[in-house]
Formats: structure tokens, sequence, C-alpha cells
């Protein structure tokens, strides 16, 4: 009778995890880097260059799950003194559950993004780039930004 | 019917203590970085046909350069400063033990610059397009195997 007990308990554990377990884990793969660019000239990073930020996450949620994928885009990148504006649009975002360039889906960064029954355990790769317009007005040198992304169970 | 009623609440208490476990970990954030540095000169290596810094993107044989297919020397490198809005005054500096010529696309109307000179350029305005075009003097085609030009605002 205990031992009974014992695996019915189990049983319940068991799918209790597997009904209640919705976590989301999300890593870092690169930084959105635009490298040296001379001052007065404009640089564009599509979500296809390899200097472009790269994100990768997956749920544990059984079987699918939809997602609201969201970005926090800073509207300047600042060296503490000058601004320098920089934009995203839809050459520059997109997302894929294979890690390459071709066959990925581009979504709009600026916006909420639904991503619709996505499987369990399976990664999801973003990718964003972003396009500078230099001046020379701005003083040389090094130009830094933050962009969060948010991932969310709808 | 005990074991069954035990077990209800076992299931229910676990339910509710894995949903308000991991429903705090259904939302995740991640942040990346953003660099750039903002150079005031650059080294551009002309055998690179789309350089990082973007101020080139083409090149093509001599042979296509009609205003300098009579003379005799050998060109073998051109590339073009991409068009840009705000172009600010720039130097060009030849290297290499090469010559450096420039030219706004207008036939016959360029500049030479000799190896270890600086070429200034201002007001180019929006519309023109330069090109860099590199020439060797070196006979039996000795020519340098990594042609660079520096370019100083």
């Amino acid at each position: 009778m205990k031992l009974l007990h014992f695996y019915f308990v189990a049983v319940i554990i068991l799918i209790s995890t597997i009904s209640y377990s919705q976590t989301i884990v999300a890593y870092k793969n690169n930084d959105l880097s635009f490298g040296d660019v001379f001052i007065g000239y404009s640089e564009n990073v599509e979500h296809t260059d390899p200097r472009a930020a790269k994100f990768n996450f997956y749920h544990t949620k059984f079987f699918f799950a939809d997602l609201l994928l969201s970005f926090n885009l800073p509207k300047f990148l600042t060296n503490g003194k000058d601004k320098l504006p920089i934009e995203f649009d839809f050459n520059h975002a997109a997302w894929s559950n294979r890690d390459r360039t071709t066959g990925r889906n581009t979504i709009n960064p600026n916006t909420p993004n639904e991503l619709r029954r996505l499987f369990f355990y399976l990664p999801v790769y973003v990718w964003l780039g972003g396009k500078i317009q230099t001046n020379s007005t701005l003083s040389p040198g090094n130009y830094n930004g933050t962009i969060t992304i948010t991932i969310e169970y709808l | 019917m005990n074991l069954i009623i035990k077990n209800t609440i076992i299931f229910i208490f676990l339910s509710l203590t894995f949903s308000a476990v991991i429903s705090a970990q259904s939302r995740v954030s991640s942040s990346v970085n953003i660099k750039i540095k903002i150079v005031k000169n650059i080294s551009v290596n002309l055998q690179q046909t789309s350089d990082r810094s973007s101020l080139i993107y083409s090149r093509s044989n001599s042979k296509n350069q009609t205003n300098l297919s009579d003379r005799e020397v050998i060109v073998f490198y051109n590339s073009r400063i991409q068009n840009s809005s705000n172009l600010p005054n720039t130097s060009f500096l030849a290297q290499n033990n090469a010559i450096l010529i420039l030219d706004n696309e207008i036939k016959d109307k360029f500049t030479r610059v000799a190896s270890g000179e600086y070429l200034d350029i201002k007001d180019v305005s929006s519309a023109q397009k330069l090109n860099i075009i590199y020439e060797n003097k070196l006979k039996n085609n000795l020519y340098p195997s990594n042609p660079t030009v520096t370019i100083v605002y």
C-alpha cells in the first residue's frame, strides 16, 4: 500500500511539473558592434551581419506556447557628452529556430512581436542590427548603448 | 477513499506551489551592449571588395578606366567612396610606393598624390562620388600585395 502511495505521489509530481513548468530561459550570444566608423559616415548592420546582436531562448511549457517578444531600444548612443542617433527597422531584426542566415522571419523591433506555437525546449534565435549616421559635430571615441529583449508568455 | 482524498490534496498543493514558483519565471529579459567607435582616420585595404568601414564598395581593373587607358602605368585597384550626405573634409595619404589618384568622375580631371603625401579634399557635396585609383609605377606587376589608403578627417 505504501509503495502504491509512493508511485501515486510521484506521478502527481510529474504531472504537476509538466503542467505548470513555464520557465523561459534566455541567453545573450553577441553584442551589436558597429566597429570603427569614419566620422561623417553612416553604418548599417543588418540582422544577417555577424556584427548584429544575437540572443537565443527556449521555453519549457509543455509542447507548444505563444510568446511575446519585445525590445527596449535606445534612440541614441552616447559617449557621455554627445548623442549619436540610432535607428532600427524591419531589415534589422529577425528570428528563427535555426542558427543560420537563411529562412529567418523578419520582425519589427519597434513593436512587440507574437511568436506562435513554439515547441518546448527548441531554441529560438533572435538577431538585431541597426543603423547609425554620424556627423562632423560628434566628438571621436567610443559610443555605447543597451538593448534589452523581453520574452513572456501570452 | 482516504488515499484518494489525501493525494488530491497533495496534487492541489503541489500544483499551487509549482504555479506560484514558476509563474515568477514566465517572463525573462536579457541585455546586450551596442558598441561603436567614431574615428577621425582610417586605413582601408583596397583589395577588399567590401570593407567594414563602408568606405569602399567596388573595385575594378584598370582596363575599365578609359581615362587612364593610354597611360603607361599599371592601375590595379579602383575604389569608390560611398555617396554620403555629409562627407567631411578629408585628406588621403598615398602609401605602399604607389600613386593615388582621385577622380570625381569627370574625365581627364583627376588629382595625383605621390606616395607619402596627403591630398586635402574639401567641400565635397553629397552628389559627388570620388574614385580612389591606385596606380603602380613598378614594372613586371610587382605591385604591393596589400595596398592601403589612409583617410584622415
